[in-house]
């Protein structure tokens, strides 16, 4: 029995030092390479432009297959995922975590494996080799700026709020409240969760015309769905002269912005983050850096646009996802 | 009085004991936020808020009625609204575009329909199972047809028109909503299909011998409930003028929920279209009350749940009470047993 043992961890031993070895064996300009990318949600419009960003990215590097994956939402079948792609020996892991705490000793294992990951917009808690994110905590302070400023510093807001503990909507709160201190005349009438969800989104505005009537001056919604929710059901009541901003800058929000239903959002190109997180996947394929005395992980952030009726036309065709 | 107590509708709708819990919910809602809850204008939200899931129910009702369950009502709805913005799009906006869209999005449910009522009165296969199954070939259609993007249909304004317009101040959506329930009500109530339902969700094999065609019974049943769920797919398509790959997800549960809520018995044969309705009103009653009450969403899932359960509770109650049984108390019932040798 202990002879048993004996072989089975030295084999252990062997294939964890083979797959260790894997990715950093690999030459990043010759050598054919195969990314997994995990989204939380395939079906969602940012994942996929993130997805595209990747493939186009890719397809300029001609080595380079990209394999999309759905996490469904899903912390478990995220987990599921990158347990797989360690098994198949992927290249490299590009992944969006649904849950930092519960995705994290997943990330470590492929991390220990010899499998470099890079995070988009959400990572966990273990260490990788680093994070493209969006702004929000910025997002959501730029944000609140925009409204005093329109109202001149005397006004009440509603918030339409993302899923209770979604890290995004914490962060874009956190810089929405924190900027707000500085205008004692804005006050927060009101905050209710619509999940991300437009149609959630129309009815929580309609509640919120009911219990505040002709009170609210703004509306912040944590992404941009909810704002187009919000601009349609003040467009039914025929409310108008209400701010209404969201956050991450759709296609459809865009055009809400130019037919005036919404105020503005936040912008962030999409493609170019997916096209970032796989360059940096791509230094790291085949390099020396070793990440094992990193205390945090490495951060980029993308560039937000603030995007009004003003401006709307800057971000063309091509940039729109 | 007497009048009133003699219509069948209103003597249905005075048994539901789920109604009294309803109106009590409206009594505390009203005393608590005095000038909002209890006005037109919120009562307008609240039907408006529950006008997509209420479609579903419609449809779903025949489903669970048939001792079935329908999980497919929010693929469906998926399915008939990536079809028909995909086809507004490719029409240009024009009105022949919306017209083929619609009927093609109708179709799909149709079919969708017909397939479970297909399968499921030829094979023994549970309702669950396959719904289940079939919920996912569903997402996984529309995943293809929208490409995992945003269809958006803003330009479709006649399209558009159902899901953002009020006639008389009622949001149209409504005004489907109670066709779709009166359809039921009739069909459930007023004809002998309706009556076949009953009989075959009670006892299938009884049904059998006397005669119905339960497979004709199962199909139809199914059939509807497909086409009133892309009903709804095309309502949700409006209201957002877009199509999504995850449009509607999730709704089957709550559309459960209050059809189950709503005193319609999993087990077939047992429950009112009135029932399920109250049902979805009461959970449409109490997110509303919530949220004008101001409180914490955290605590939202937790109130109805509660609430949920204490309705439930009170019909089974009330049913009991009506049966003239005997109570047995939990004691009495664990009481150990004298055996003699």
């Amino acid at each position: 029995m202990k002879k048993f043992l004996a072989i089975v961890l030295a084999l252990a031993v062997v294939m964890s030092l083979g797959i260790s070895a894997f990715a950093a064996d690999k030459d990043p300009y010759t050598d054919e390479l195969r990314i997994a990318w995990i989204a939380t949600a395939a079906t969602e419009a940012n994942c996929t432009a993130w997805g595209n960003g990747i493939k186009n990215e890719a397809a300029y590097w001609g080595n380079v297959t990209v394999d999309t994956y759905d996490g469904e939402k899903s912390a478990d079948k995220q987990i599921t995922l990158v347990n797989d792609c360690i098994a198949q020996e992927y290249d490299g892991i590009i992944i969006q975590t649904y849950n930092k705490a519960t995705l994290t000793p997943a990330i470590e294992d492929a991390e220990d494996a010899g499998i470099p990951v890079v995070c988009i917009n959400m990572d966990s808690d273990a260490v990788c080799h680093g994070l493209v994110s969006m702004t929000d905590y910025e997002a959501g302070a730029v944000i609140a700026n925009k409204i005093a400023e329109a109202l001149g510093g005397e006004g009440n807001v509603v918030v339409i709020q993302a899923t209770p503990g979604a890290a995004r909507g914490i962060n874009l709160e956190a810089g929405f409240q924190d900027a707000l201190k500085a205008f004692d005349g804005i006050k927060i009438l009101d905050e209710q969760s619509a999940d991300w969800n437009m149609e959630k989104a129309n009815t929580t505005m309609q509640n919120f015309l009911t219990s505040y009537p002709g009170q609210i001056n703004a509306v912040f919604a944590h992404n941009d769905q909810m704002a187009e929710g919000a601009g349609m059901a003040c467009q039914t009541a025929g409310v108008e002269g209400i701010q209404i901003w969201g956050a991450n800058g759709e296609t459809k929000a865009l055009e809400y912005i130019e037919q005036g239903i919404i105020t503005g959002t936040v912008y962030t190109n999409c493609y170019d983050q997916g096209a970032t997180a796989l360059r940096l996947l791509m230094m790291y394929i085949g390099s020396d850096v070793d990440i094992s005395d990193w205390d945090a992980t490495p951060v980029i952030k993308m560039p937000p646009i603030t995007v009004t009726k003003d401006n709307v036309d800057t971000i063309t065709a091509d940039q729109r996802w | 009085m007497n009048k009133l107590k003699e219509n069948k509708f209103v003597k249905k709708l005075l048994q539901e004991k789920r109604l009294l819990v309803l109106l009590a919910l409206i009594l505390f809602f009203s005393l608590l936020l005095p000038g909002k809850f209890f006005t037109a204008n919120n009562f307008r939200n609240i039907l408006y808020s529950i006008s997509l899931q209420g479609i579903m129910i419609c449809g779903a009702t025949f489903a669970v009625l048939l001792a079935g369950i329908d999980r497919t009502v929010s693929g469906t709805a998926a399915l008939a609204g990536a079809a028909c913005c995909t086809t507004i799009v490719n029409f240009g906006f024009s009105w022949q575009g919306i017209l083929l869209g619609v009927l093609l999005g109708l179709l799909m449910g149709a079919l969708s329909g017909l397939f479970h009522g297909i399968v499921l009165s030829r094979f023994e296969i549970p309702a669950f199972l396959l719904t289940l199954a079939t919920s996912e070939i569903l997402y996984g259609l529309v995943q293809n047809i929208t490409g995992n993007q945003l269809i958006n249909v803003m330009n479709a304004k006649a399209f558009n028109w159902v899901g953002s317009s009020r006639i008389l101040g009622i949001p149209v959506p409504v005004y489907i909503l109670a066709v779709c329930f009166a359809f039921t009500y009739i069909v459930l109530n007023k004809t002998v299909y309706g009556r076949y339902i009953y009989c075959v969700g009670g006892n299938k094999q009884a049904a059998k011998l006397s005669g119905i065609n339960v497979k004709k019974v199962t199909i139809i049943a199914y059939t509807i409930s497909g086409i009133m769920g892309a009903l709804s797919g095309l309502v949700l398509s409006s209201m957002n003028q877009q199509a999504s790959a995850s449009q509607a997800k999730g709704y089957e549960n709550d559309v459960l929920a209050a059809i189950v809520v709503g005193g319609v018995s999993l087990r077939g044969g047992e429950g009112t279209i009135q029932g399920a309705m109250v049902g979805a009103l009461l959970i449409g009653v109490l997110t509303n009350g919530l949220q004008l009450l101001g409180i914490d969403p955290v605590y939202h899932d937790l109130i109805k749940g509660i609430i949920i359960i204490f309705s439930v509770a009170v019909d089974m109650y009330a049913n009991y009470k009506k049966s003239g049984l005997k109570r047995d108390g939990f004691f009495k019932r664990h009481k150990k047993v004298k055996t003699h040798a």
